[in-house]
């Protein structure tokens, strides 16, 4: 199944505008992260995100948010839900390319659904 | 005619040939004609592929360019590449460069039932080149405003459109005006939305051809519609405007001086000067961020501010974008000499949902259809855009849909009375358009 999952997610993966990808459960443990560069800034970034899942899951399926996208410095992150226990984080330092981003991330989305 | 899609969202070379393998295998065709898209992320690596398809179709004509994205009837893709095969002797590719490849190509058109013309509406030729187009900006701009009179202005303004259209600019109208009537043609006039140099990039028998014209001709039973997202068109001039401005009712009037597909100024003032009295957050860009974003591929091409010009031949409208570029003299990307000296400034905006309206103009049940759509949905809609692909798999069995930018049409009769149809059975504006071309198999 996990390798389903990421054969999935190889169009976002292998974009060479996305710094990191991860797939969270709703608790905030990473199922799947994979990361361009090795950096000690995204391990960071990582962390956070694991600290503060759980309170911006229980947002976004409550309805009152629909995505969630942040900024540390110059990396954007943006949070997309994929079910009722999986959120999908695709992190990129290049904010003009979000839109297209967003347009995979939709796709990749309905296949994970499908497929879980 | 058999036609057939593949495509794959991968972005790595060692990875999309193993998916488009994969793919290949599966198909049972032998293509004669390979129309090839490839979106953002594939760039780096485009010419391998390109070497790839080569080697593997090494007799079939091809023709492409890139896109920002597309949608088949399974998937909607801003990455990777799409790819259409056609195994027909009723295509067929051909194209022409430089200032007046349009004018060749409108030879070799000519007897085909329709035609789908891929051109740069705005070439980014090298960074030397660009540095002259700045610089020729400049000399012709201090010679407009050193001018005595609104005669010799109109007489610099020419003279500088005479040299954007030798080196950078196809006018979409010009260019589907000087196309044979006994065909329809779909312009998919590119410009990209964010710019680099050396685009928009157009492929031709798997060679990039720079600044140039390709036409992918059609023969056989074949259905070319139009759609815009903008209510009709009035009778007169005043209808027109008063449509627009309840359309976008922050429009106004304002005055422009203007001469083939340069504007010289914008009620008194050079256009960007006038867009940033307008905008207050908006600052005028310099020349050097100018050259360092086109060096890195973000040299923004979108704007949602615009000046809406109407035609004094069909009392139809255009829209051109207006961003704070630093230049004098504000290249357009249409010739302007149809329209009025009075037009509209607005900010663009419209609803998603219209473009449904293209898919109900089908005639064909059971056609393959190649739509195109116009790119701006992107950064308006973000993720949304693929409800277009669920309108589409609503009408469409098969299909390839493309975000490219504004596609513009030219027939020998419209369907409605379209907003953009600034002369006649030639549509063209600057967003909010989609084409369609049903072929019947």
């Amino acid at each position: 199944m996990l390798l389903k999952i990421y054969n999935i997610m190889r169009p976002i993966t292998t974009n060479p505008k996305v710094q990191m990808v991860a797939l969270y459960r709703v608790d905030g443990t990473p199922i799947i992260a994979e990361v361009r560069k090795r950096s000690t800034r995204f391990l960071n970034i990582l962390y956070n995100l694991e600290n503060n899942i759980k309170n911006i899951l229980y947002e976004i399926f409550n309805g009152k948010m629909e995505e969630v996208s942040f900024k540390f410095k110059d990396v954007f992150v943006k949070m997309y839900p994929v079910s009722k226990t999986i959120v999908l984080t695709v992190i990129t330092s290049d904010e003009l390319s979000l839109y297209r981003i967003d347009v995979d991330v939709k796709s990749i989305c309905r296949k994970i659904r499908e497929l879980i | 005619m058999n036609v057939e899609v593949i495509c794959t969202p991968l972005s790595n070379y060692e990875d999309i040939v193993k998916d488009l393998e994969d793919k290949f295998s599966t198909l049972d065709i032998d293509p004669n004609v390979l129309l090839v898209f490839f979106t953002d992320t594939v760039l780096s690596d485009h010419g391998k592929v390109l070497a790839y398809l080569r080697d593997r179709f090494p007799d079939t004509k091809m023709a492409g360019c890139f896109v920002e994205g597309y949608t088949t009837p399974n998937e909607t893709w801003a990455s990777g590449l799409a790819i259409l095969l056609v195994d027909s002797d009723n295509v067929d590719v051909f194209y022409a460069k430089g200032k007046d490849a349009f004018k060749k190509i409108g030879r070799d058109v000519s007897g085909w039932d329709a035609s789908i013309l891929i051109f740069p509406l705005f070439y980014f030729p090298g960074r030397f080149e660009m540095l002259r187009f700045y610089f020729s900006n400049i000399y012709h701009y201090t010679k407009y405003i050193s001018a005595r009179s609104l005669n010799d202005k109109i007489r610099v303004l020419r003279e500088y459109s005479d040299a954007l259209e030798s080196r950078y600019v196809y006018p979409a109208n010009k260019v589907l005006r000087s196309m044979p009537e006994d065909t329809d043609i779909i312009g998919m006039n590119l410009v990209p939305l964010e710019a680099r140099i050396g685009f928009p990039k157009i492929f031709v028998n798997y060679e990039s051809i720079g600044r140039g014209i390709v036409a992918v001709c059609f023969k056989g039973k074949l259905n070319a519609s139009f759609h815009d997202v903008f209510p009709e068109r009035g009778d007169s001039f005043e209808e027109t405007v008063e449509i627009l401005r309840n359309t976008f009712p922050d429009a106004e009037i304002v005055r422009v001086v203007k001469r083939g597909v340069a504007i010289g100024e914008v009620d008194g003032m050079r256009a960007t000067k006038f867009l940033e009295a307008k905008v207050k957050a908006l600052r005028e860009m310099s020349k050097d961020e100018v050259l360092s974003k086109l060096n890195d591929g973000q040299f923004q091409m979108v704007t949602p501010y615009a000046l809406a010009f109407v035609s004094e031949k069909t009392y139809g409208c255009s829209l051109l974008g207006l961003a704070p570029y630093p230049l004098g003299i504000y290249p357009s990307l249409f010739d302007m000499d149809c329209f009025y000296d009075e037009a509209l400034f607005l900010g663009e905006y419209y609803n998603l949902k219209r473009f449904e309206e293209l898919f109900k103009c089908k005639r064909f049940e059971d056609s393959f259809d190649l739509f195109l759509i116009d790119h701006n949905v992107f950064p308006m809609f973000g993720g949304r855009v693929t409800e277009i692909a669920e309108y589409a798999r609503e009408f469409c069995q098969r299909h390839l849909g493309l975000f490219t930018s504004c596609p513009s049409i030219r027939l020998k009769r419209m369907e409605k009375r379209y907003m953009s149809e600034i002369e006649e059975g030639l549509c063209f504006t600057g967003t909010g358009t989609s084409v369609i071309l049903e072929m019947k198999l």
